[in-house]
């Protein structure tokens, strides 16, 4: 089922909100604790929305075409900014090398001197994790732009 | 059909509850060790009752789901024919990722030519389109004179 989601712009965002988490996925999300031990689980695992979802529609739905991204950035302003110059609010898009936008999360903290910020996202089934920019799954992409929404 | 070791299986669920997007879950999975073995190893026909056969399973397991989108991976990026081509359907982002494998990889087409159903061929005297109407014509008038 889909939401009525649309960008400043008042072009409409394919989106989907899917049922309830299997009760068999939920027991595989402990096993990622140990492939990322350094990344905190913030909330538990939900279906209803994805990683686009939580970063583009207040975790309302999934947004689940790469090609809505490009549109949400567009239209709703948000302009690419360095690593150096990157605020909490400002959010991170992983990219594949064929452009695909993969993943995205919203920067929580960030500190110049160590110029790591720490991202809170959504992984798939999973729930959100805040999580060091560059500690996510690999096939997420080598790519990472960063964005500030300048409405 | 090949059987998986376990530690891939493993991998495949990961990618499987990991992906945020269908596109990412075939990326993810296209460059998995476990669908190149299946690409590999297994024939288009294997990989199909394989797929059908996991595919009914109700309860699926992340294990289950996985190997499930794996299978379809692996024989879509073997360009089955038309009498081997899965029913995407079958899985929620099925239809998803073979659009984006038919995008990526192709798909070999069968062309299917019908024949056009019989029509009634209309000839009039001012009929240009048909250079033997006049012909034609000449010719169904004489023979109308001769029933006459």
């Amino acid at each position: 089922m889909a939401i009525v989601l649309q960008t400043s712009k008042r072009r409409g965002i394919d989106n989907f909100q899917d049922a309830d988490t299997p009760e068999l996925h939920r027991k595989w999300f402990k096993a990622l604790s140990r492939l990322h031990p350094n990344a905190i689980q913030r909330t538990e695992p939900s279906a209803l929305f994805n990683c686009h979802g939580l970063t583009f529609a207040s975790r309302r739905t999934k947004v689940l075409d790469s090609r809505n991204i490009s549109r949400v950035i567009t239209d709703d302003c948000w302009n690419e900014i360095d690593l150096q110059k990157i605020l909490p609010g400002d959010i991170v898009i992983y990219y594949d090398d064929s452009g695909d936008a993969n993943h995205s999360g919203i920067i929580v903290q960030y500190s110049s001197e160590t110029l790591v910020p720490l991202v809170c996202s959504k992984w798939g089934y999973a729930g959100e994790y805040l999580h060091r920019v560059n500690d996510v799954p690999q096939f997420y992409g080598p790519i990472m732009k960063f964005f500030r929404c300048c409405l | 059909m090949r059987k998986l070791p376990k530690s891939k299986l493993r991998e495949l669920a990961t990618i499987f509850i990991l992906a945020n997007t269908p596109n990412s879950l075939a990326k993810g999975m296209l460059r998995s060790d476990a669908v190149d073995i299946l690409r590999k190893e297994c024939t288009e026909a294997e990989l199909l009752e394989y797929y059908n056969q996991v595919t009914t399973k109700g309860n699926r397991s992340p294990f289950v789901a996985a190997l499930a989108y794996a299978t379809l991976i692996a024989l879509l990026a073997k360009k089955p024919t038309q009498d081997q081509y899965p029913d995407p359907a079958c899985l929620q982002w099925g239809k998803e990722i073979a659009s984006y494998m038919t995008d990526n990889f192709g798909r070999t087409e069968s062309l299917i030519i019908t024949a056009d159903a019989p029509r009634p061929l209309i000839i009039t005297p001012g009929n240009k389109a048909w250079p033997d109407a006049n012909q034609q014509i000449a010719r169904i008038n004489r023979n109308s004179s001769l029933i006459s």
